[in-house]
This record gives structure tokens, C-alpha cells and sequence, in this order.
């Protein structure tokens, strides 16, 4: 079945028959003229299906400002375009995954703790116990790796989840932090942040006994005690 | 009444004395950070690259974000753009950045670790006021991140 496309728009501009108020450049068009016929064909003629939610989450982004006044044109739309996945859903350009975009209407549904991988748990605590011993019990934002552990998690996360799964994973690696800091203080009741952990404080913690002393109460991992006995 | 005066004063320096004692140890210790990108350049509805500032060493033992703003330094004739804010944990908030330089607070980080690589970039919204065929933005910001620890 041959396909059908209507290039009546190009006549129109080499003519100059086509609304100057509309487009001020070849290609450009006021925001307020999207819906008509002849735009919605230029974007058909484009490859463009005005239906996707890679569109509509593109020209929300474009009319947010609320000014029909404004200009664009296709390449700008599909550019635009290509920032959303097929759902509509931003992806972050550094590691390619959608779903971490905190908007008003899912901020209630990350702050819940859920079923997140093991292997991503033990990831962090073996991160979060090796820079806590080589940094002294220091949080070195320069050199730490824990974004690296939150990457992965989400790989592992269907889209929306991913960030619920971090907000339970950040409860976690508080937990892991805490339980550590009560062992060096334990072993050295004058130990501080900063100052060399004694050989051997945290042989006694293992990522089972931290997890073992965490109970849920709300929307928090609470430690009810640490066990620090070695 | 003097002995009323009396019990009255003996009450609120009670008062005073508990607060000391008890609500001066819950009120945590703050501390902040301020890091500036490069100068993001985006157009025709793309992206800019994305910049990465650390947060260097973060005090204390449990740290927590209480509020994070940015400084935009927007090019002038700048068209409309949206500056997205990537937590060391992942999480990121989007806002319509400012057409005219000045500070926007951003909120959604709050309680967040603020230790690690933070991520901003910008994404040009492809809309021009005049009819560019290339409409352009550029900013350079400054995240300051404020914490209690």
C-alpha cells in the first residue's frame, strides 16, 4: 500500500502563501499553531507520530511556559523527543535509565522501603566498610564509589521502582555506616570521626547481623540495637 | 506576692535549665558545600554534557541534605531551558531555569546523603521568543548544598 504525505506545507513556504505570523523562519511555527492541519502534516511528513508519549511529554516540556507565542520547529521537536522513552519518561543522559525523575506526583511513592537485590545490599556494605575504613570513618565525597552501587541497583530495578529501591538502599548504607561507628566506638571509646580505627574493630560485623537488628517502623529501617560483640 | 514572684522566676529558670539540658543536644550541627559547573551549552531541544562537582569530605556521622539552591549565570538572550539536578544516589529534580541570572532553590533532596558526585545539566526546550531555527541556551551554575549532621 503506497504511503500517502502531504508536502503541501513546502508549497506553501516556496510560495510565501503560508501565514506569516505563523513561522518567521522556513521550518519554524508558533506553538499555538500545532494542532493545525498544516503542522500536524509537517510532523506526519516527518516521521513524528503525534500520538507517542515521547511526543507529548516533549511538547508538555515545550508549552509549559504557557506562551503560544513561542516558536519551534521539527528538528526541535524530535531532539526533544529523544530525551523520553517510549512511557513518556525522562532518561537521565549519564547512565541511560528512566524512572529517577522526583516530580511532584511520585515523591509519596519513593519514601517506602521495598524488596530490594541482595547482591546490591552486599555491594554497599563491602563499599561502604571499605571506605570507612580507609578514610578513617570519613565521608570522602571526592573518591567515594557509592554512586557506582546505586547504578547498578537500578539496572537490576524495574523502572518504577528504582526510586523507592534507592530510598530503601540509603536506609541500608545509614544502617551499615551506623552499625560500624558504634564498633570502632566500642573498641575505642575515644575514637572520633577522622582518627585510626583500631586493627580489627569491624571483624565482628557482618551485613546478616546489621540487617538482623533493623526492624521497619513506617517509612524507616530503625536499628532496635547493634550487636557489636566480637 | 512576693513569694509568688519568687516561685514564678524559680519556674522559668526550671524551664530555661531543662531546655539547656535537653533541646540543645537534639538541635544538630550544619555545614554546606558550593561547587560550580562549567558553562552548559544546549540547543535545538537537546541536552547540554553534563557536569559532575564533588561534594569533598561531608562532616559528621550521619549526615543529611536541609536544603540545596543554585546560582544560575545565564547567558543573556538565553531561551527557555530546564536545569536538571542528579543526587550522588541517583535521585533527580528538574526545574524551569531562570531567563535572568539570580538563585532557585530546588527541593525533593531533603534527608538525602549528600556525600559523592552530584550531576547537573541543562536541556534546552526548543522553543525560541523570536523564530531561531536554533534556539539556544547557556548557564553556568553554582549548587550549594546545605547539611545537618
Amino acid at each position: 500500500m503506497s504511503k500517502i504525505t502531504d508536502y503541501g506545507f513546502l508549497f506553501q513556504q516556496m510560495l510565501g502563501t503560508k501565514n506569516a505570523k505563523s513561522a518567521s523562519v522556513i521550518g519554524s511555527f508558533q506553538l499555538s499553531q500545532l494542532n493545525s492541519s498544516s503542522v500536524q502534516a509537517q510532523l506526519r511528513a516527518a516521521g513524528i507520530d503525534t500520538n507517542s508519549a515521547q511526543y507529548k511529554a516533549a511538547i508538555k516540556e515545550m508549552t509549559q511556559n504557557g506562551n503560544g507565542a513561542m516558536f519551534t520547529n521539527i528538528q526541535c521537536i524530535k531532539n526533544s523527543m529523544k530525551c523520553y522513552d517510549k512511557d513518556g519518561d525522562y532518561i537521565n543522559p549519564r547512565n541511560g535509565l528512566a524512572g529517577l525523575v522526583l516530580t511532584d506526583e511520585n515523591a509519596g511513592r519513593q519514601k517506602r522501603i521495598i524488596s530490594i537485590s541482595e547482591s546490591s545490599k552486599d555491594e554497599m556494605f563491602e563499599l561502604t566498610k571499605k571506605e570507612f575504613l580507609s578514610e578513617n570513618g570519613v565521608l570522602n565525597g571526592d573518591t567515594t564509589k557509592r554512586r557506582d552501587v546505586y547504578d547498578n541497583l537500578y539496572r537490576k530495578t524495574k523502572k518504577d521502582d528504582r526510586l523507592a529501591a534507592g530510598y530503601t538502599m540509603e536506609q541500608y548504607e545509614r544502617a551499615y555506616r551506623q552499625a560500624f561507628i558504634s564498633a570502632v566506638k566500642q573498641a575505642d571509646s575515644n575514637w572520633e570521626i577522622g582518627k585510626p580505627i583500631p586493627s580489627g574493630a569491624l571483624n565482628g560485623i557482618t551485613r546478616e547481623s546489621v540487617e538482623a537488628n533493623l526492624k521497619k517502623s513506617g517509612s524507616l529501617l530503625t536499628q532496635a540495637s547493634v550487636d557489636t560483640r566480637i | 506576692m512576693k513569694r509568688v514572684t519568687k516561685r514564678v522566676f524559680a519556674a522559668v529558670m526550671a524551664c530555661m535549665m531543662a531546655c539547656l539540658m535537653f533541646v540543645t543536644p537534639v538541635l544538630a550541627a550544619t555545614n554546606n558545600f558550593s561547587k560550580t559547573t562549567v558553562k552548559l551549552n544546549a540547543i535545538s531541544g537537546g541536552e547540554s554534557r553534563y557536569s559532575s562537582v564533588t561534594s569533598g569530605s561531608v562532616s559528621g556521622s550521619n549526615p543529611s541534605i536541609t536544603k540545596v539552591e543554585l546560582y544560575c549565570n545565564v547567558a543573556s538572550g538565553t531561551d527557555p531551558y530546564t536545569i536538571y539536578v542528579e543526587s550522588p544516589k541517583g535521585t533527580i529534580k528538574s526545574i524551569a531555569g531562570p531567563t535572568k541570572s539570580g538563585n532557585v532553590t530546588i527541593t525533593g533532596f531533603e534527608g538525602e546523603n549528600p556525600s559523592g558526585t552530584w550531576t547537573i545539566w541543562i536541556k534546552n526546550k526548543g522553543v525560541s521568543y523570536n523564530g531561531n531555527i536554533y534556539p539556544a541556551s547557556t548557564v553556568t551554575i553554582t549548587l550549594k548544598v546545605a547539611y545537618s549532621y
